[in-house]
């Protein structure tokens, strides 16, 4: 007699595997039940759970191969500046002493959405928040200095000095395109 | 100023913007496709290389009890995209009774399941024509790093204190604990939903360093075909709709269940609310 164990028997992941460690009994189809706990034998969960569930009996983790592949992501530049961002939301007005704005959740979503949506080869903007609750994004590096204000109204309002130039105005921006007068303005 | 911050430290969700590691959707099927099938499976699954070029053999093992001894099975395939840091960004797992695709690069829930739903529009077909589907998984693992020296870490800045889905004395405790708790949930009378919300309170070593973290694991699958429950039919034809109705259910639940988990503060912060 065999009895066939797989790896990718865990990638059966939490459907199956969450069966066998409810709290309570369900039922498991025969051809899973064989393959998920073949003649009595416990299936590792190692490879497929995170690391901290697999470590349900100890309070210290190490990462084994498999997740240490998955889980040791750096954080992105534009996650890095999203979360930046999002933390406005946790102000209140007058956030500054001076009598700013609350900040605007329409205009930070919009400010995540543009950063979203950069062009992985740009330098990444800086972010700021404004007096009246709006969230802007700036460069200024290599002769070019770009302020973007996002109006929490599907607009943005921007003043671009580039070589000598300067260029301003209003443009809609529907949170998925990235308008076309930024493109070539920024190269974002 | 917000109760997730103290002058002696703070959690910060992983990747700053989210706190989200890992993001997993399965789909399992109660039975084993045959040889014929898989190969059509694996076929087709062959078109997303360009996008997952990573790809491996799952291979299985055999334990020998008796003289009949049989070669190791293939029992499936995977095809992965690593990122420039070295690590694993996506995966998508075929393997006779069950597809998952997993993502350590979470951004917006429609890119995802849009990407997800690609891969599974096409192969789920393939196996409801010959096994039943037994279940729709989506299990989320969110992660918040402490910042701080560690003897000021209070789980307590980050939790709802009150709750319902981790246990009450953790949060007077003076050590690092988990709290994992499950149940079933009668969806409707097709739907038996498991929910395991597993929270570890853990030292985790990463890169030769330890740091202090909150990983929070949001398990939900909807099991079909249970007993106690209405059949629940679906057919090659039904089962892509079928498959993007109950995951878009369960991920708006799973966001339910997270906010009942993490404080209002964090929520904003990681706009899980505005």
């Amino acid at each position: 007699m065999n009895t066939f164990v797989t790896a990718s028997t865990v990638a059966k992941v939490l459907l199956a595997l969450s069966v066998t460690q409810a709290p309570t009994v369900a039922h498991i189809n025969d051809p899973l039940l064989q393959q998920v706990r073949p003649n009595n034998r416990n299936t590792s969960r190692t490879m497929f759970v995170p690391t901290s569930v697999a470590s349900a009996t100890s309070a210290t983790t190490v990462a084994n191969d498999y997740s240490y592949e998955f889980i040791n992501r750096t954080t992105t530049p534009q996650e890095n500046i999203i979360g930046e961002i999002r933390q406005f939301n946790l102000l209140d007005a007058n956030w500054d002493g001076e009598g700013a704005f609350k900040p605007k959740s329409t205009s930070i979503k919009e400010a995540v959405s543009f950063v979203r949506i950069l062009d992985d080869k740009i330098a990444i903007p800086d972010p700021m928040l404004l007096a009246s609750g709006n969230t802007a994004l700036y460069w200024n590096e290599g002769g070019l200095y770009a302020d973007i204000e996002f109006l929490g109204d599907g607009r943005i309002a921007y003043f671009i000095k580039s070589n000598g130039d300067k260029h301003k105005g209003i443009l809609t921006f529907d949170s998925e395109k990235m308008p076309a007068v930024l493109q070539t303005l920024i190269g974002v | 100023m917000p109760d997730t911050t103290n002058q002696n430290g703070q959690f910060n969700p992983l990747h700053a913007a989210h706190a989200i590691e890992q993001v997993m959707l399965t789909l399992q099927f109660d039975q084993p496709v045959d040889n014929a099938i898989f190969g059509r499976v694996r076929e087709a699954a062959g078109q997303f290389r360009q996008e997952l070029p990573g790809e491996a053999e799952i291979h299985g093992l055999t334990f020998p009890f008796g003289p009949d001894v049989r070669p190791p099975i293939n029992s499936g395939i995977s095809f992965r995209r690593a990122e420039p840091d070295g690590t694993v960004g996506q995966e998508l797992r075929v393997d006779r009774t069950s597809l998952s695709f997993i993502t350590t690069r979470y951004t917006r829930w429609n890119e995802f399941w849009t990407q997800a739903s690609r891969y599974f529009n096409v192969l789920a077909p393939i196996y409801a024509g010959h096994a039943r589907l037994a279940g729709v998984g989506c299990t989320y693992v969110d992660k918040f790093v402490w910042s701080g020296n560690t003897v000021n870490c209070r789980p307590a800045l980050l939790l709802r204190g009150d709750s319902k889905y981790i246990c009450p004395h953790v949060f007077t405790a003076d050590d690092l604990w988990h709290s994992y708790t499950g149940a079933f949930i009668r969806v409707d009378r097709n739907t038996k939903r498991l929910l395991n919300v597993n929270v570890d309170h853990t030292d985790e070593l990463r890169l030769g360093e330890t740091r202090r973290i909150v990983a929070i694991t949001t398990v939900l699958s909807d099991q079909l075909n249970q007993a106690g429950y209405d059949p629940c039919t679906v057919t090659p034809d039904t089962v892509t709709d079928f498959i993007n109705t109950r995951i878009q259910a369960l991920h708006v639940f799973s966001k339910v269940v997270f906010g009942n988990i993490i404080n209002d503060t964090m929520s904003r912060r990681i706009a899980l609310i505005e």
